[in-house]
C-alpha cells in the first residue's frame, strides 16, 4: 500500500504525460454521454407520444366501465404484486387512467387536396390531459377569437365565438395536424368533407361536411401525418356500433413490468395489446432508428477506448524504463501491476467523470442549440426535437464500466508481455 | 557456508556461450573482485548472482537453499530476495529522472511497505551521510555524475541489505569522485560486516578486494 501511494503520487505530479489521455477520453466520453442522452431523451420522447397520442400503454377492444370492473375485482392482486405501491397516491386514485376512444379511419377533401387518416373519436379531457404532448390552437382561443378570417359559420348557436363553450360547439368538428392543415391548405374554421370507411373497410355512401375546430401539433410525423380527432359523439356517428370503441389505458409511472401485469389481467376477458403491438409499424421503425444510434455510440466507444489505450500506451511506454527500475530494486509483479492499474484506472474514472459533467449537459441542451441555430434547416427535422431531457444513468454507468474495463485488460494485456519468466524479462537486466 | 553459491553455470545470449561451468561462492561480510576483458561476461555473472537473470544450467544456492526452476517462474522469492537483502549500484546509476534524489532513495523502503514519514527519515539520513543534505530535492538532471552515483549508493544501503552488487560504480567517475566512491564500497564490506561483489575493469580497485576473480576463456578463475 505504501508503495502504491508513493508511486500514484509522483506519477500523477508528472501531470504532462496525463493530459493528453485525460484530454483524449474526456473528449470521447462528453461525445458518447451526450448522444446518449440527446438519443434516450429523443426515443422517450416518441414512445410518449405513441402512448399518450396513438394508442395509450394499453389498448382494449371493450367499454370503460367493463375494463373498470375488471381491473377493480384485480384490485387485491394488483395489490399484492408490489408493482403498484398506495404510496403517494390519493385516496380513491388509481395508478392509470381509462380513456374511450373511437377508431376509424376515413378520407379528408378539401378545396385543394385529399388524404386518408385514422380519425380518433375521443372526450374533451383527452386532448387536454396531453397538453404536454401535443400543442394546440383551438376555435376559442384568444388570438384565433382576434382573427376575423379564422371564424366559422358552419352550425353554430351564437353569431360571434366569445363565450363559445363545447355545447355550442358544432359537433362535426375536426382537430387536423398543422402538417395537414399546410398539405390541404385548410385552416381553423374551415370547411372539409369527410369520408368515413366503415369497420368492414368499405367506405360510406355520401361523405360528411365537417369544420376544421383546432390545429394540434405533437412533433412527431407518424402521428401528424397520420391521425385527426374528433368529438366522440361525431364518431359514434361517423362509425357506428361497437366494433369502432375500445379503451386506451395509460399507465402512470409506467413500467414494463405493471403493464404486464395489466395485460395479463385483461388479457382473460378482451382482446387487448400494448403500444408495441398496436404500434408495430412505428415501433419497428422507432427500434432501427434505435439500433443505429446504439451502433453509433459503440463506435464512438470503439474510438474512445483506442484513444485511450493508445494514449495509455503512451504513458506505458514512457513509465516502462520506470518499471524496470522497480523490479530491479525488487518489486514484484503483482504491486507493479497493481500500481500501473490503478494509475491508468485512476485517470480513466476520472476523465470519464469529467465527460460526464460536460456531456450531460451538452445532451440536455443540444435540441435547444440545434433549433436556435437552425443546424436542421428545414422545419421537418424540427419535429424530433420536442421532448423533456432524460438522463439514461445506467447507460452512462454501463459505459462508465465499458470504458474502465477495455483499459484495465490493456493494462494487464501489455503488462502480461513484459513481466514474462525472470529469465526473459529484459526489463530487469540493465 | 556461503551466503551465495553458484555452481557449474552456464549462460548464453542469441546462442552464443559467455560463460561455460562457473562456480562462485560469496561469503558473508567479504568483498569480491570480478575482473576480465570487455565482453568477457562480467556483467552477465553479476547479473545471475544477484537474481537479476536465470542461467541456462547450473545451481543457485542462497543460505543453502536452492533457487528452483518454479522460484525463477513465480518471481516471489528472487523478488523479495532483491528487495530485501541485496542492493544495487550500476555505472548508469539508474536513478529515476523525474524523482527528486530523496525519492529516489525512498524507492527501496515504499516497496518494503515502510510509511512515507519513516521512509523519507531514513533516506535523508543517508544522503546526509554521502554529504548530499544540501542536495536531497534535486532531481538526478541537476545532479552532477559523482553525486548520482552517491545517490545510488544510497538507494542501495538504505535498506541494510546483505550483499551490495556493483557494476563498474567508477567507470563513469573521475579520479576524486571514483576514490570516493570506492572508499564507500570498500568500507561497507570492511566496516559494515556487508558482502560486497563487485565488477571492474579497474586492477587497483579491484585488488583493494579480498578476493579477486578473473573471467578468462568463459570460465572464473581466482586472482587472489
Amino acid at each position: 500500500m505504501e508503495f502504491l501511494k508513493f508511486y500514484i503520487r509522483h506519477a500523477l505530479s508528472a501531470k504532462r504525460r496525463f493530459a493528453l489521455c485525460f484530454f483524449i477520453v474526456v473528449l470521447c466520453f462528453t461525445l458518447v454521454v451526450a448522444t446518449l442522452v440527446f438519443s434516450s431523451s429523443m426515443m422517450r420522447g416518441m414512445e410518449a407520444k405513441i402512448v399518450h397520442l396513438s394508442s395509450g400503454h394499453l389498448s382494449v377492444k371493450a367499454n370503460s366501465s367493463a375494463v373498470r370492473d375488471a381491473l377493480s375485482s384485480a384490485d387485491e392482486e394488483i395489490a399484492s404484486s408490489g408493482l403498484f405501491p398506495r404510496k403517494g397516491r390519493m385516496v380513491g386514485e388509481e395508478p392509470y387512467e381509462i380513456y374511450s376512444v373511437v377508431d376509424g379511419y376515413a378520407m379528408l377533401y378539401s378545396k385543394e387536396g385529399s388524404a386518408a387518416f385514422s380519425v380518433k373519436g375521443v372526450s374533451d379531457r383527452y386532448l387536454e390531459d396531453r397538453g404536454e404532448y401535443i400543442d394546440c390552437i383551438f376555435m376559442q382561443d384568444e388570438d384565433v377569437k382576434s382573427d376575423a378570417s379564422k371564424a366559422y359559420s358552419l352550425n353554430v348557436q351564437n353569431s360571434g365565438v366569445d363565450g363559445t363553450t363545447s355545447r355550442d360547439l358544432p359537433v362535426k368538428r375536426v382537430v387536423i395536424s398543422k402538417s395537414t392543415s399546410e398539405n390541404l391548405k385548410l385552416k381553423i374554421g374551415d370547411r372539409m368533407a369527410l369520408l368515413a370507411a366503415n369497420p368492414s373497410g368499405r367506405a360510406a355512401v355520401r361523405p360528411d361536411v365537417a369544420v376544421v375546430y383546432g390545429i394540434y401539433t405533437s412533433y412527431f410525423s407518424e402521428i401528424d401525418d397520420n391521425i385527426v380527432f374528433v368529438p366522440s359523439e361525431y364518431a359514434d356517428i361517423l362509425f357506428p356500433g361497437d366494433k369502432s370503441k375500445r379503451v386506451e389505458i395509460v399507465i402512470r409511472d409506467c413500467t414494463y413490468n405493471r403493464m404486464s401485469l395489466l395485460k395479463d389481467i385483461l388479457r382473460r376477458d378482451f382482446a387487448v395489446s400494448d403500444y408495441m403491438e398496436s404500434n408495430s409499424g412505428i415501433w419497428r421503425t422507432l427500434t432501427s432508428s434505435n439500433q443505429a444510434i446504439v451502433l453509433i455510440l459503440l463506435l464512438i466507444i470503439v474510438v474512445s477506448s483506442y484513444s485511450t489505450t493508445s494514449a495509455t500506451q503512451q504513458i506505458f511506454f514512457e513509465e516502462q524504463k520506470t518499471l524496470g527500475i522497480f523490479r530491479m530494486l525488487g518489486a514484484n509483479r503483482p504491486v507493479l501491476r497493481r500500481a500501473m492499474l490503478f494509475l491508468v484506472l485512476s485517470v480513466d474514472a476520472a476523465s470519464c467523470f469529467a465527460g460526464v459533467a460536460a456531456g450531460l449537459p451538452l445532451g440536455v441542451a443540444l435540441p435547444y442549440i440545434i433549433k436556435k441555430f437552425g443546424l436542421m434547416g428545414d422545419s421537418t427535422g424540427m419535429y424530433l426535437l420536442d421532448f423533456k431531457p432524460f438522463v439514461p444513468v445506467r447507460g452512462i454507468i454501463l459505459l462508465f464500466v465499458a470504458q474502465i474495463a477495455i483499459s484495465a485488460l490493456f493494462v494487464l494485456f501489455g503488462l502480461k508481455s513484459v513481466f514474462s519468466e525472470a529469465g526473459k524479462d529484459d526489463m530487469i537486466r540493465p | 557456508m556461503a551466503l551465495i553459491e553458484i555452481r557449474n553455470m552456464v549462460k548464453s545470449y542469441e546462442g552464443l556461450l559467455v560463460l561455460d561451468g562457473v562456480d562462485l561462492f560469496l561469503e558473508a561480510g567479504k568483498s569480491y573482485a570480478i575482473t576480465g576483458k570487455s565482453g568477457s561476461g562480467k556483467s552477465t555473472l553479476l547479473h545471475v548472482a544477484s537474481l537479476l537473470d536465470k542461467p541456462d544450467s547450473g545451481e543457485y544456492f542462497l543460505d543453502g537453499k536452492e533457487i528452483t526452476e518454479e522460484d525463477y517462474r513465480s518471481d516471489t522469492l528472487l523478488s523479495r530476495t532483491r528487495l530485501f537483502r541485496f542492493g544495487f549500484v550500476f555505472q548508469d546509476n539508474f536513478l529515476i529522472g523525474d524523482y527528486t534524489a530523496l525519492d529516489n532513495v525512498v524507492v527501496p523502503l515504499a516497496l518494503q511497505g515502510i510509511p512515507k514519514t519513516d521512509a523519507e527519515a531514513l533516506a535523508r539520513e543517508a544522503l546526509d551521510a554521502v554529504g548530499l543534505r544540501e542536495r536531497m530535492r534535486h532531481k538526478p538532471a541537476e545532479l552532477s555524475t559523482g553525486e548520482k552515483q552517491r545517490v545510488s549508493i544510497c538507494r542501495a544501503l538504505v535498506s541494510a541489505p546483505d550483499v551490495i552488487f556493483a557494476d563498474e560504480p567508477t567507470g563513469a567517475l573521475d579520479e576524486e569522485n571514483a576514490a570516493v566512491v570506492e572508499e564507500m564500497l570498500l568500507s561497507l564490506s570492511r566496516d559494515g560486516g556487508r558482502t560486497l561483489v563487485l565488477v571492474t575493469h579497474d586492477a587497483d580497485f579491484a585488488m583493494m578486494c579480498d578476493n579477486v576473480y578473473r573471467i578468462q576463456s568463459k570460465k572464473l578463475v581466482r586472482i587472489k
